[in-house]
């Protein structure tokens, strides 16, 4: 498969803006008796892999359905490469391709023919393509969809999106059903999309699959998003976690900034638990030096902490 | 024609072209044997003469429709005819349009479509013109053996025009509800409720010779009166209604989210009560909905039918030959009237069993089976609780329907004559068990043939209507459970062959569980 670098997420005839492939500002979506969308903010740039996070219910499906046109936003702003979704849903799906988390399929046709069906309304799939994913993905394509597993019709939607030469990819959690080993061919075909320039927008509850594609995320939660920004800078604002043994009881009260003390005295030395946010860093690992390092280990916040958090009680910076 | 539009069709012909093959074959066999045997039968103008005299008046009219031109071997056909068209044709378009624009929304199929290059409305326009074409195909069918039977051209091209266009309304309607429900069995009992009232509308009319026909599309189809002095005019009806309807459909579609509805269903109970808990409970909310469509049809057939009995009594009781195209010759008007209703009260009854146990393979087919046996139900205790449902509902049918006929026929002809309708309802049991039989014996060994066993009651069905009149030899007829039973009340029941029904309803029952028992589950 062709490796280049170029982003090709924009076109000629985008309009100003279009650098950012998906821009939504205040996205509002309301059912007969719940809303679904509470003033949503998104953007994914030309080019990246965006993980779109949020607990069950949080809005990511509603959001992705507006996205591609399926659904109609009640209020707000929200546009993809700088056009309408609901009004230029033609021309915009001929630059993207969706996966859905839950595939139906028709229970008559192959796998195969349910591929073709699929590229035929994307527009075509590449010869060479079809057949390498299908390769790869370990599917049989002359199997009736009747008689596949779930993550079987999961990897026909696959097959047909991956297969298909557009800009944009929007997942919606694609790999659920899937086993550990078709992650990680699904992890390897998309970090090579994304070599060849094409946007992901990839809801996900996999953390370490958003962990190991995604260059930004964005979380949700009750229509709203609570935080965005590239990992490391989402990992900037979270407590550490240090564990050390020192020689001599390190001094420690009235650093504000420290949680979770835990002081063990064992073979004369202290062994030392603590979480820490940032700002206080530099001052907690000097005391501990101070006391005498045998052992230091510090822990970046998990991607499980930052998410649990975020989803749990509105995020406002761990 | 657009690109999407095309390849729109290109994806419906290409993931369900069999439905539609089987609907364009089906009906238009049928409709070229009719002709054939009917134009083998009424082959001298002697013989056309003598069939015009005999359905003079309108005894039949509530049945058949007002034929004008009943003196001409069209005008036969189109009476042998008119009560299977005016439902075979109509059950074709919604049954095409149900299956490929609500089915599809339903299973989320459609999402994955619209993901593509595909215009928002245009899956619903494709639907349309692949049913258009399918109804093409039958009325040219039709057309054809017409004309080769001796039809002239353009009676022919008229009455067939007729029931296309006929066929395109209940399109539209089909179109529409599914607009308005989330769920395709909600369009169908709302296109089925308009071809009901349709039906019952032109009959009413014609019996009444009140304008109630000209609310019927049933009542446009006939007023063309295609064997009398051919009127072309009335065909703007129907094909200005099927426009309207789908703009109308195609105008909702192009507005709402995909997979909503115009009217929603929102919200419920968060709790399932003691009794929704139990295997019977869970069982009868299942079959709660087929059993209300289903009574509340033959209720209003019964109540319909039974009320205009006096004019068809006296009609037969003034001109005796007309008992013998209806198939009871020799019978008293009461009994030839009170024979067609309880018939008629016996198809909707065995419609009730064949549609009853496709619930339980939609139990199946969206996975709730499986879930259910992976609990401390085990699979006879299932399918005993389930068939208990559909037995009692069958009962429920046929007895509820078959008072109501009692009483309107009673009110109608002012006499009593409980005893007979509801004796003739229960000696026609043993034939509306067997299709519940039948539909059971492929559940339990071809779970996927339960949608043909809607074949085989389509031809019982037509059998059993027109083989008198068209003199169909004894091997066929005894291929429909109803004629077997034979002709309550006016004879005794065959009583050995319904004695064979039940055997046959028996076996069926036995295998159909032993292949439940062994089969592996779900089988989509």
């Amino acid at each position: 498969m062709s490796q280049s670098t170029i982003a090709r997420g924009v076109a000629a005839g985008d309009p100003p803006g279009a650098e950012l492939v998906v821009r939504a500002s205040g996205l509002v979506k309301r059912y007969r008796r719940t809303t679904a969308l509470d003033g949503l903010d998104l953007e994914v740039r030309a080019g990246e892999v965006h993980g779109f996070l949020g607990p069950n219910g949080a809005g990511k499906s509603t959001t992705i359905r507006i996205l591609l046109g399926l659904a109609r936003k009640s209020g707000g702003e929200v546009s993809l490469f700088g056009h309408d979704p609901w009004h230029h849903t033609e021309p915009l799906h001929r630059r993207l391709a969706y996966v859905p988390g839950d595939v139906a399929l028709w229970p008559g046709l192959s796998g195969g023919q349910c591929i073709d069906v699929l590229a035929q309304v994307h527009g075509g799939i590449r010869a060479d393509w079809r057949q390498e994913l299908i390769d790869r993905f370990d599917l049989d394509p002359s199997k009736r969809a009747r008689d596949y597993s779930k993550g079987n019709r999961q990897k026909v939607s696959l097959i047909a999106a991956l297969g298909a030469e557009v800009d944009l990819l929007v997942l919606d959690e694609p790999t659920s059903g899937l086993d550990p080993l078709m992650e990680q061919v699904f992890q390897e075909t998309i970090r090579e999309r994304a070599a060849d320039g094409v946007t992901v927008l990839l809801s996900s509850h996999i953390l370490g699959e958003v962990e190991a594609l995604a260059s930004r995320v964005s979380i949700i939660r009750q229509g709203k998003r609570v935080t965005t920004g590239t990992l490391a800078e989402l990992r900037r604002h979270t407590r550490t976690n240090i564990h050390a043994v020192t020689r001599t009881t390190p001094r420690l009260d009235g650093v504000s900034g420290v949680g979770n003390l835990d002081l063990k005295e064992s073979d004369g030395n202290t062994e030392v638990r603590l979480s820490v946010d940032p700002t206080a860093l530099e001052e907690v690992v000097g005391r501990l030096h101070t006391a005498g390092l045998e052992t230091l280990t510090v822990t970046p916040p998990s991607l499980d902490e930052l998410f649990l958090h975020a989803y749990a009680d509105g995020g406002d910076q761990a | 024609m657009n690109g999407s539009l095309l390849t729109m069709v290109r994806v419906h012909l290409r993931t369900g072209w069999l439905t539609p093959a089987i609907w364009v074959v089906a009906l238009g066999g049928t409709m070229a044997f009719t002709v054939s045997a009917i134009h083998g039968l009424y082959n001298t103008p002697a013989k056309v003469d003598s069939y015009a005299a005999a359905v003079k008046g309108n005894a039949l009219m509530m049945i058949n429709g007002k034929i004008a031109g009943i003196d001409s071997l069209g005008g036969i056909i189109a009476n042998e005819f008119g009560f299977i068209a005016s439902f075979a044709i109509p059950f074709m378009a919604v049954g095409l349009i149900a299956k490929m624009t609500r089915k599809e929304e339903e299973t989320g199929r459609l999402e994955l479509v619209l993901a593509g290059r595909i215009g928002r409305a245009d899956p619903l326009l494709a639907a349309v013109l692949v049913t258009v074409v399918a109804e093409v195909l039958v009325t040219a069918a039709l057309f054809a053996s017409l004309t080769g039977a001796g039809v002239p051209t353009g009676d022919a091209a008229l009455y067939t025009l007729s029931l296309g266009a006929l066929g395109l309304v209940f399109a539209g309607v089909a179109a529409v509800a599914a607009q308005l429900v989330e769920r395709t069995r909600g369009v169908y009992a709302i296109s089925l409720g308009a071809i009901f009232a349709a039906y019952l509308l032109r009959g009413l009319g014609d019996v009444q010779f009140s304008p109630l026909t000209w609310l019927s599309p049933l009542g446009w189809q006939e007023q063309t009166r295609a064997f009398g002095d051919l009127r072309w005019w009335p065909l703007l009806l129907p094909v200005g209604t099927f426009l309207l309807l789908v703009a109308v459909a195609l105008a909702v579609v192009s507005r709402r989210d995909v997979g909503d509805a115009l009217l929603g269903v929102g919200a419920t109970a968060p709790h399932a009560s003691a009794f929704l808990r139990t295997p019977l409970g869970i069982a009868l909310r299942s079959h709660r909905g087929s059993l209300i469509g289903w009574s509340s049809a033959t209720v209003v057939v019964s109540a319909t039918f039974g009320s205009v009995a006096k004019p068809l009594v006296d009609a037969i009781n003034g001109n005796p030959s007309v008992a013998s195209a209806i198939g009871a010759s020799g019978a008293t008007g009461l009994d030839s009237v009170l024979a067609m209703n309880a018939l008629i009260l016996a198809l909707l009854a065995a419609a009730y069993a064949v549609h009853a146990v496709g619930v339980l393979r939609a139990e199946e087919t969206t996975g709730r089976l499986e879930a259910r046996l992976s609990g401390d139900q085990g699979r006879w205790s299932w399918l005993s609780v389930q068939l208990a449902v559909v037995a009692v509902g069958i009962v429920a049918v046929s007895v509820l329907g078959g008072s109501v006929l009692a009483l309107s026929t009673s009110w109608s002809v002012g006499q009593n004559v409980t005893v007979q309708v509801v004796g003739a309802v229960v000696d026609f049991l043993p034939a509306i068990g067997s299709f519940g039989g039948i539909a059971v014996l492929a559940f339990g060994v071809m779970p996927r043939w339960v949608p043909v066993v809607w074949v085989a009651y389509a031809a019982g069905a037509v059998i059993a209507y027109l083989g008198d009149s068209l003199n169909l030899a004894g091997a066929v007829r005894a291929l429909s459970p109803f004629q077997l039973i034979g002709n309550p009340p006016i004879e005794p029941v065959h009583a050995a062959h319904a004695a064979l029904l039940l055997l046959l309803t028996v076996a069926c029952l036995g295998f159909g569980y032993t292949g439940f028992r062994r089969r592996g589950i779900p089988q989509n």
